[in-house]
């Protein structure tokens, strides 16, 4: 049974308090939204996955697994590709990693989602509903979820990091987020990692 | 609009000449026919020609699919197989738009090689221009057995062969090309998914055999 989590909550992503244990060979990060209805250009939202080193920066965009880069050089983090619409349930974007294979330089991994040309379509995380993130191990089991609330603070707002995996002696732990930017383009949330 | 470019690098030497290279310009037209029936094609594929003989040249700028106009090939002379890999290499440079973190750029070009004999010039220094590009899916077709696969396993791993280089096999192999392109279409379109392998294309047909 997955951990529902709430936001600043965190987890060992290698056994939960009931004693199941997960195989973090393989983890996918599923991010999930639906845009509320109503006309309008649809909204296009992007899932990223920033690979920081044990300060909590980046080294480059080359670390960074996004919709020009869907496989990172090292092999052990990519993109199942670009989700254009969020139509369908289940997972709209997944960005897989391999924990157990992490290169030492990275200690954090950052998930976030942004609404690509959001500002210049009057787009934004207001209208989006039902987001969440899980992650799920290399056989299946889901380990833990985390729905981001619909809460007023997403008006306006373009981009959300929606969680983090982290090391933490000898394993991973997962935090959950929900932190909104205002700015819509990767690079500009990507700014505040360099 | 991400544009999904699919280039077609096509042998013109002279051993083409007569039955194979009506076959291929017959085979384009069925190509540019079928997509243009294909709502997903329609939208997001846009089609390249390079020939190659004594020398390489681009004889269809990349353009979309209702512009599309088949070229006249003539086959004559030698096949400059690395001097085509080497345009081809310059111009994704200039005709297809990169990704950068602010912009999505146009899908990882897919390319379709056809030829019939052995390379004739410095391949691999054209080889070596190709490889520090990022590409989609490569096929490499060698049609006739007079073909070099050894060459064309170098550039990809995805490479066919036609048992021989007449007219109905090479219409069966445009057909190939012609679902493969409508199924990347739609993978991009619907699901944001570039098709990476050959196992991922539809089946080729019984004329086209895959070389392993």
């Amino acid at each position: 049974m997955a951990i529902n989590l709430v936001k600043g909550q965190t987890i060992d992503l290698r056994k939960n308090a009931q004693g199941e244990s997960f195989d973090l060979s393989t983890v996918t990060i599923g991010l999930g939204w639906d845009v509320r209805g109503g006309g309008g250009e649809a909204y296009d939202l992007d899932a990223s996955a920033l690979m920081l080193n044990g300060s909590g920066k980046l080294a480059g965009i080359n670390d960074v697994v996004y919709f020009g880069n869907l496989k990172h050089a090292s092999g052990n983090a990519w993109s199942n590709g670009d989700n254009l619409t969020g139509a369908g349930a289940g997972d709209d974007e997944q960005l897989v990693v391999k924990l157990d294979a992490m290169g030492s330089q990275f200690d954090k991994i950052v998930f976030m989602v942004n609404i690509y040309q959001g500002r210049t379509r009057g787009q934004h995380f207001g209208m989006v509903q039902n987001a969440f993130i899980r992650a799920v191990d290399k056989n299946g089991k889901e380990i833990v979820k985390y729905s981001l609330s619909g809460d007023g603070t997403y008006n306006n707002m373009c981009s959300v990091i929606f969680g983090e995996v982290y090391r933490r002696e000898g394993s991973w732990k997962f935090r959950a987020l929900g932190e909104a930017l205002p700015v819509d383009s990767l690079n500009d949330v990507i700014k505040n990692y360099q | 609009m991400r544009r999904l470019p699919v280039y077609l690098l096509l042998d013109t030497s002279g051993s083409m000449s007569g039955e194979p290279i009506e076959a291929v310009k017959n085979g384009m037209q069925v190509l540019v026919s079928a997509l243009r029936q294909d709502p997903y094609a329609l939208e997001t594929a846009y089609l390249s020609v390079i020939t190659f003989d004594n020398t390489a040249r681009q004889v269809v700028p990349l353009t979309e699919l209702s512009d599309f106009q088949i070229p006249d090939l003539k086959a004559t002379t030698t096949t400059s197989l690395g001097a085509a890999l080497q345009l081809l290499a310059e111009t994704t440079d200039h005709e297809v738009k990169k990704s950068t973190a602010d912009q999505k750029g146009d899908w990882r070009p897919v390319v379709f090689i056809m030829t019939d004999g052995e390379p004739t010039d410095d391949w691999r220094k054209g080889l070596a221009e190709f490889k520090k590009r990022k590409f989609g899916i490569v096929v490499a077709c060698a049609a006739g057995a007079g073909a070099n696969t050894s060459v064309l396993q170098e550039i990809t791993e995805s490479v066919v062969q036609l048992d021989t280089a007449d007219s109905k096999t090479i219409q069966a192999f445009f057909k190939w090309v012609s679902a493969s392109v409508s199924s990347s279409s739609r993978s991009v379109e619907s699901a944001g998914k570039e098709l990476i392998g050959l196992q991922e294309l539809p089946p080729p047909p019984a004329e086209v055999n895959v070389v392993i």
